[in-house]
């Protein structure tokens, strides 16, 4: 993978999305992706990342946070990526809420690819200047933008 | 975890006071204002009062962003309705419901799933009681004997006495003595107080110990640690209610039971129930009808009334006229702490309700929660997901884990392979691991040691 317009697209990008806890944050992520992608079903992409979510938190630290699951029927590697209105509570190891997420869903199959696109991506959003503009964005169309054309 | 309770009885207090501790956002719901009042005061928990199915009292109680629900209140329909609610409205992830009568209970897979009664997972206190009971009768002279990965595995309580080969020496010498047994001593509670125990830890006459092993070793370990008892074959059971009942069908014919149950009526559907056992009718309390039925030959008294007063009362009636071992059961903790040596085994439904419970709260794969001594303490048995990356356990030998002080692992299930813990041994993916901690405020510390790291799917 290249960059993130390979697995994103500005239809899955939310700015300053509302919800005030976990749950139903991956509601939202849940509708938002099986809004876009017919072939999946939204009790399976809600059920999916809570259960990943439940045998450890998939927060990095500093506020982000990049929930990711195998899921039945997903075509290719998709990506999502929110930013909050305000944080949330994500059991992540700093205990730090998160108010930064790129959410990744991948086929079931278990591939050496998928790590490979999970530790990219976990690289881009630890560089702080990266989270720093996205968070700055002030509308879908601006954080697609950001995240799609960074450069390091 | 944002966890709601409903019902602020004893099994919904005790499980509020459990989580409350452990970074989780309690939310407690009962029609008794009063009740919730002196929970609030002792804990840092949300309550809501009101009708605990009612839409608007789950909306009150955060059910639109609670991970949980956990239905403990006195009606199995009132549970059952709040799980509907919630799934139905608010779409809450995890529904647990306490569920009593058998009636709903023998049709449990047809009824609970998420297209008809959506309850993920059902707690049937009484069955799970009658199960700990049947395990102590076929185990005679633990105190406590807990299944781990369907029963391959278990962890036993006994009491050391004079006379057992080990009681005086050195642990490490029961591989001398037995060197085909493997077995883990996961700990030792000396006058209330815990031992970690290690290879030179000498085993003390009353020292509780705790030990893991394959259960077809159980009884070679037990007879290390005290002269063991012969198999039990009398045994009496005092009051036909819903436990005693349950538990006399399940041994029914295995030993030689009577059952006495003060209702007439009570007593025609029981003898129709059981083919092999007696039914008396009478009342346990009464000395001429345990002497007439032979008291002084009985193995196990077994007090399962609903009346806690009734059943330590018989209990020691029927001890101090000869029954050789009494496990009683007792709701009430205060009383359970009371008891003394007339009392051979007390057994407290709501605390073996909380393990099961605990089982389906706790974050990580797990299959298995005991809380032990009256909830200090803990066992459970876990899933190893990851790999070397992923996991701080996977790939290292055991000794090369760094356990948070106060927890031993005692022993690993790999398949239907039982790996008893030693330092050299390896985890592998997908492992059951049986940890025990002595104080169970580690709990968090063993989340995090088992939780997978950031590179790990599903």
């Amino acid at each position: 993978m290249q960059t993130l317009s390979d697995i994103l697209t500005p239809g899955r990008t939310v700015c300053r999305a509302t919800g005030g806890s976990k749950k139903r944050l991956f509601e939202t992520i849940a509708r938002l992706i099986s809004e876009d992608q017919q072939a999946l079903s939204y009790t399976e992409v809600f059920t999916q990342l809570i259960a990943r979510e439940r045998l450890g938190s998939t927060g990095l630290g500093k506020g982000i946070a990049i929930p990711h699951c195998r899921i039945d029927n997903c075509p290719r590697p998709l990506g999502s990526l929110l930013t909050l209105e305000e944080a949330i509570d994500f059991e992540a190891p700093d205990g730090e809420p998160v108010d930064l997420l790129f959410v990744l869903l991948v086929p079931e199959e278990a591939q050496q690819v998928h790590l490979d696109i999970l530790s990219h991506i976990a690289g881009l959003f630890r560089q702080d200047a990266f989270c720093q503009s996205l968070r700055q964005a002030e509308d879908a169309a601006a954080l697609y933008a950001t995240a799609t054309t960074w450069t390091n | 975890m944002k966890i709601i309770i409903l019902g602020a009885g004893q099994v919904g207090g005790t499980l509020a006071e459990h989580l409350a501790n452990e970074q989780n956002d309690i939310t407690v719901v009962d029609t008794d204002a009063e009740k919730l009042r002196t929970l609030q005061d002792r804990l840092d928990i949300g309550t809501v009062v009101g009708g605990a199915s009612h839409p608007n009292t789950l909306y009150k109680a955060g059910a639109d962003d609670a991970d949980m629900l956990i239905a403990v209140t006195n009606s199995d329909e009132i549970n059952m309705m709040a799980c509907q609610v919630a799934h139905t409205l608010y779409n809450t992830p995890t529904k647990i419901s306490r569920v009593r009568s058998p009636n709903y209970l023998a049709h449990q897979e047809q009824l609970f799933n998420p297209g008809n009664v959506p309850v993920d997972v059902i707690i049937g206190p009484e069955q799970l009681v009658t199960n700990n009971i049947r395990q102590l009768i076929g185990n005679p002279g633990a105190l406590q004997v807990l299944d781990f990965a369907d029963g391959k595995v278990q962890l036993v309580a006994v009491r050391a006495y004079y006379g057992g080969p080990i009681v005086g020496q050195e642990l490490q010498e029961i591989r001398k003595h037995m060197p085909q047994v493997d077995t883990r001593v996961a700990a030792i509670f000396r006058q209330d107080r815990p031992i970690i125990p290690e290879g030179n830890t000498v085993v003390e006459v009353d020292d509780e110990v705790f030990f893991i092993a394959a259960r077809k070793h159980i009884r070679a370990v037990m007879s290390e640690l005290r002269k063991v008892d012969k198999p039990y074959k009398r045994v009496m059971i005092a009051g036909g209610g819903n436990i005693g009942a349950t538990l006399a069908q399940s041994i029914d014919g295995q030993y030689q039971v009577k059952v006495i149950e003060k209702s007439y009526s009570r007593c025609r559907v029981l003898s129709e129930r059981l083919k092999h056992s007696i039914v008396l009718c009478g009342s346990a309390a009464e000395p001429q009808l345990l002497t007439a039925e032979n008291i002084e030959n009985t193995d196990v008294f077994c007090a399962l009334t609903n009346n806690d007063e009734s059943n330590i009362m018989m209990s020691m009636l029927a001890k101090r006229m000869g029954a050789k071992k009494v496990i009683t059961l007792i709701t009430n903790s205060a009383y359970a702490e009371l008891v003394g040596d007339e009392i051979d085994i007390a057994i407290s439904p709501q605390q073996i309700t909380i393990g099961s419970l605990l089982t389906h709260v706790r974050r990580g794969d797990i299959s298995n929660v005991h809380s032990l001594r009256r909830g200090a303490a803990e066992a459970i048995e876990l899933t190893a997901h990851g790999d070397a990356y992923s996991s701080k356990v996977v790939g290292r030998r055991l000794d090369e884990i760094n356990l948070p002080d106060g927890v031993t692992i005692g022993a690993i299930v790999r398949g239907s392979e039982v790996l008893i813990a030693h330092g050299h041994v390896v985890v592998e993916p997908n492992d059951h691991v049986i940890l025990f901690l002595v104080d169970r405020s580690r709990i968090s510390a063993v989340e995090k040691l088992f939780a997978v790291g950031f590179g790990f799917f599903s």
